[in-house]
């Protein structure tokens, strides 16, 4: 239960954070989805934090970080898009992390 | 009918205690991906992309500029040739925002028999003095290996 709150409110705040003015529907969808895989599991590393980014960036939690969304699903955007994408993300992720020990 | 497939192994050495993102959570176009710690919260990162093209680097290079002056917040420039075991690559820097701040953004870009190589690496632009160097090695260390034949024996 502990972990699943702290999985839970870490990710409100990451998406709240990173998705700003987004529909309260597609948010808690989006919490939803991002919560269920790592309520299991703690991020206590940089290596489960990088793990965990792609899901949510493919959801477009970070794509609108990105500043790339324009490129649409272009490979190069992917790669610069990432790099910014997963920066933010990680760092957020960290942040939250090391507040919850 | 047999047919060769090569396996195009890819390659960089990342900076030294940079951690790998498990590639299996990584798009299908980006073959690699690395981390670090940020001091300032933002994690550097170094990705290797790979696009299958038609066109030749000088004009790809344009669809790249064009691409990211989309966005009015960018700043793109060409920084110029920079050479690769695989042949001369170019080098452009991209400064963009964010909500953790300024980044800045050096991607190498290599097109060669039809495919682009875009290795990008990311930090705080007020960091990024700290990583250049790394980067830089490890734009220089960029290979592509033929890794392993398979042979499909089937009709």
């Amino acid at each position: 239960m502990g972990i699943f709150f702290n999985g839970f409110f870490r990710f409100g705040v990451v998406l709240s954070i990173l998705k700003g003015g987004i529909h309260m529907k597609r948010l808690m969808l989006m919490i939803l989805i991002a919560t269920a895989p790592l309520a299991a599991r703690d991020c206590d590393t940089i290596d489960d934090l990088a793990q965990n980014t792609d899901a949510l960036y493919r959801e477009g939690a970070c794509a609108g970080d990105g500043a790339y969304t324009a490129l649409g699903l272009s490979m190069l955007g992917w790669g610069a898009g990432l790099a910014v994408g997963i920066g933010v993300l990680a760092a957020v992720l960290h942040q939250s992390t090391a507040h919850s020990h | 009918m047999l047919s060769f497939v090569v396996i195009l192994g890819l390659f960089f050495v990342p900076p030294k205690d940079w951690k790998k993102v498990d590639s299996e959570h990584l798009p299908a176009s980006v073959k690699s991906g690395y981390l670090c710690k940020g001091e300032k919260g933002f994690c550097p990162s170094l990705n290797l992309a790979v696009e299958k093209v038609k066109s030749t680097q000088e004009q790809y290079i344009k669809s790249v500029r064009k691409i990211h002056e989309l966005n009015p917040q960018n700043r793109w420039r060409n920084l110029g040739s920079f050479q690769t075991t695989e042949g001369d690559a170019i080098l452009t820097e991209i400064d963009t925002k964010n909500k953790l701040g300024d980044v800045r953004l050096l991607q190498l870009i290599l097109v060669k028999e039809g495919y682009a190589y875009i290795l990008t690496a990311s930090a705080l632009k007020e960091e990024f003095g700290k990583h250049c160097k790394e980067f830089q090695q490890s734009f220089k260390t960029f290979q592509i290996k033929p890794e392993s034949f398979i042979v499909d024996a089937s009709n």
